[in-house]
């Protein structure tokens, strides 16, 4: 039983983060209708700039026990720049193609990430690199069942942001132009809602999240950051996205969840732990046959 | 009858030509007048791609399609391939007297390349059915999951050498190399593939891939059995995918998971699109340039950039990775669009008037 609880425990601490990332797919989807296949890899960069803040002592973060706020500035950091990569991102690659077919987007969001990865390669370098906040990492024992300081804070701040975003997007001017563009990208201009302004914030919003992910993951579980980093939970977070329904953020959240969870449970069965990174696409084929709307999405008849 | 005759002396010819050339190399290579790796580099590495090029243009350019998992027909091919001559055909092959050696190993690779192909398009099957349902971004991100599943599946078969299995994550080693250097095997499937795709787009089943590429609603309202030709489509890449994977195995005589990395799927992709999806010559073009572009860089001088040195061999991938986004930004239909380059296009043609 504890063994099982311990599962799910972990589960939803991996699900937590795929959530974070997910959520970034999923808004630029209902935006854009478009994969930012190039999603997974701004999650890899947010963990090296949070290498960069450690390795340089930024924050206080040299000492054995930094303080609360030098974390909370290394996130902050890191979102800071991974927005203003998202930006670049989106300004440099993704506009000119906006108006193509969607096929033409994705393909250039595929060389969009591998160009990431490969630039991350060339400037970082193969070889594992680390950012673990000691302080955090230690493991804590709550009645059999072990979880870190750490994975308590990136849970609760991952589900802080999603609440945040949804207030952000259901109550604010730029939330309902959001809701506009989404809708109808064309008559949302004629509207006078401002339409590159608003997918710009939603890639801004979307790297932002994921480039907390990346820092909180690599700070916090003290995963080992290499340029490959970001690209398996890339793919799972699109998954969590599929799999809660593309475009809807609560969606991507549960989908993040039950995702994390499910994974969680394969990688404890030793028969099957070496297809853990398998599970998840088996997932998104079984997801997009029966239920290709998502757990929470809405069924919607393909134009012709 | 006389057009099978005709068919059997074209395959004749060819096979007669691409014994000259592969001669004619040997001996170059034998004379050391060509560095072995210059030759490997500029002439069976692109041979190899531009295969994996025309196949997966018959599933993304020409049926429209767009499968990212290529990679993981090539793997399938070449470990069920390297299987079949491990276990089963090496020790008959070591039977036959020394003289008639090369022959024998030449027959069982064929076989070998039979086994590989139908193992992949039986893959392509798999893959294909269930995809059949997806459109667009959603059967890229799903043929890449099979893709992976694929490699994921070979990287955890342990045992090889007593016991069957694959060799795991290390690879499968010690596959027997009957391919030799690998030229005239390559070059026989590039044509094959080639002729194969090419003839088949003149027929009519061609123009029903062309038909489902275009419009698929309209097509299907036209009596073309979509579902048909999108299979059908993933069965003939995968094919020659697979058989690709067999000379590659047989040539390396090591079959590692690393071989069929998404990395592999994205290169292969970057030549269709580059190249135009829908255009053999622009695959057959593409596929071959930029191989050799990327096998070029090993032999650039290295430079220091960011107070490190760096190998533009490292700057691979990156070379890739823009050539599609500037292709997408600039050059959407590709290179060569839907156009073929043949004799015909280099005859002098009167434009005829156009009909009013």
């Amino acid at each position: 039983m504890e063994q099982y609880l311990q599962y799910v425990v972990n589960g939803v601490q991996q699900g937590a983060i795929y959530a974070i990332i997910a959520v970034g797919y999923t808004m630029v989807y209902g935006v854009l209708r478009m994969i930012n296949f190039a999603h997974g890899e701004v999650y890899m960069l947010g963990a090296f700039v949070a290498h960069l803040c450690v390795i340089n002592g930024l924050y206080g973060l040299g000492s054995d026990n930094p303080p609360a706020w030098g974390i909370a500035a290394m996130v902050l950091t890191c979102m800071a720049a991974c927005m203003a990569i998202g930006i670049l991102i989106e300004r440099l690659a993704y506009r000119p193609v906006r108006n193509a077919p969607r096929l033409i987007a994705l393909i250039t969001a595929i060389g969009m990430s591998f160009l990431l990865q490969n630039l991350a390669l060339l400037w970082f370098q193969a070889s594992p690199k680390y950012a673990s906040v000691e302080s955090v990492s230690r493991s804590l024992s709550l009645g059999g069942i072990s979880i870190s300081l750490g994975q308590l804070i990136l849970l609760v701040s991952s589900l802080g942001m999603m609440f945040v975003l949804r207030i952000l997007v259901m109550k604010t001017n730029f939330g309902r132009g959001m809701r506009a563009v989404s809708e109808d990208m064309g008559a949302a201009s004629l509207m006078g809602v401002n339409v590159d302004k608003v997918i710009l914030g939603t890639f801004a919003i979307g790297a932002a999240l994921a480039g907390a992910g990346g820092a909180m993951t690599a700070a916090f579980v003290a995963s080992p950051i290499t340029p490959y980093f970001g690209f398996m939970p890339g793919l799972k977070a699109f998954v969590s996205a599929v799999l809660g329904g593309i475009g809807n953020i609560p969606g991507a959240v549960l989908g993040g969840l039950l995702l994390g969870v499910i994974e969680a449970f394969v990688a404890g069965n030793p028969a099957l732990s070496p297809y853990r990174d398998a599970v998840a696409f088996a997932v998104l084929i079984l997801v997009l046959m029966v239920r290709p709307a998502g757990l929470l999405g809405r069924a919607t008849a393909e134009k012709v | 009858m006389k057009r099978n005759l005709v068919l059997v002396g074209y395959m004749a010819i060819t096979v007669g030509i691409l014994l000259g050339a592969d001669a004619f190399v040997s001996y170059l290579l034998s004379s050391e007048r060509l560095n072995l790796a210059y030759y490997r580099a500029y002439i069976q590495v692109p041979l190899y791609y531009v295969t994996l090029a025309v196949s997966l243009n018959l599933i993304n350019g020409i049926t429209g399609q767009f499968s990212l998992g290529h990679a993981g027909f090539v793997c399938v091919g070449a470990y069920l391939s390297a299987g079949f001559s491990y276990y089963y055909s090496e020790g008959w092959v070591q039977n036959f007297a020394p003289s008639v050696q090369p022959m024998a190993q030449g027959a069982f690779l064929f076989v070998a390349a039979l086994i590989g192909g139908l193992s992949a398009a039986g893959a392509g099957l798999l893959v294909g059915i269930p995809c059949l349902r997806l459109r667009g971004d959603y059967l890229a991100i799903a043929t890449l999951g099979f893709g992976e599943i694929i490699r994921i599946i070979f990287e955890n078969t342990q045992a090889q050498g007593e016991r069957f299995g694959f060799g795991g994550a290390r690879g499968f080693n010690d596959v027997p190399m009957w391919a030799g250097n690998g030229f005239f095997w390559n070059a026989l499937l590039a044509v094959a593939c080639i002729a194969v795709c090419r003839n088949f787009l003149k027929s009519t089943h061609g123009l029903a891939f062309l038909a489902v590429r275009e419009d698929e609603v309209a097509a299907e309202a036209m009596g073309i059995n979509t579902t048909r030709y999108k299979t059908l489509a993933f069965i003939i890449g995968a094919a020659f995918a697979g058989m690709a994977g067999t000379i590659f195995a047989h040539q390396e005589g090591v079959v590692a998971p690393r071989s069929f990395s998404v990395e592999i799927s994205i290169m292969v992709v970057a030549m269709v699109v580059l190249g135009g999806q829908g255009s053999i010559t622009g695959a057959i073009v593409a596929g071959a340039g930029l191989t050799a572009l990327s096998e070029a860089l090993r032999f650039m001088p290295k430079f220091e950039a960011i107070g490190r040195e760096f190998s533009p061999s490292d700057l691979r991938m990156v070379v890739f990775a823009l050539v599609l986004i500037l292709a997408m930004i600039f050059r959407q239909q590709g290179l060569f669009g839907h156009r073929e380059i043949g004799w015909k296009s280099f005859r002098f043609r009167r434009r005829k008037p156009e009909a009013a």
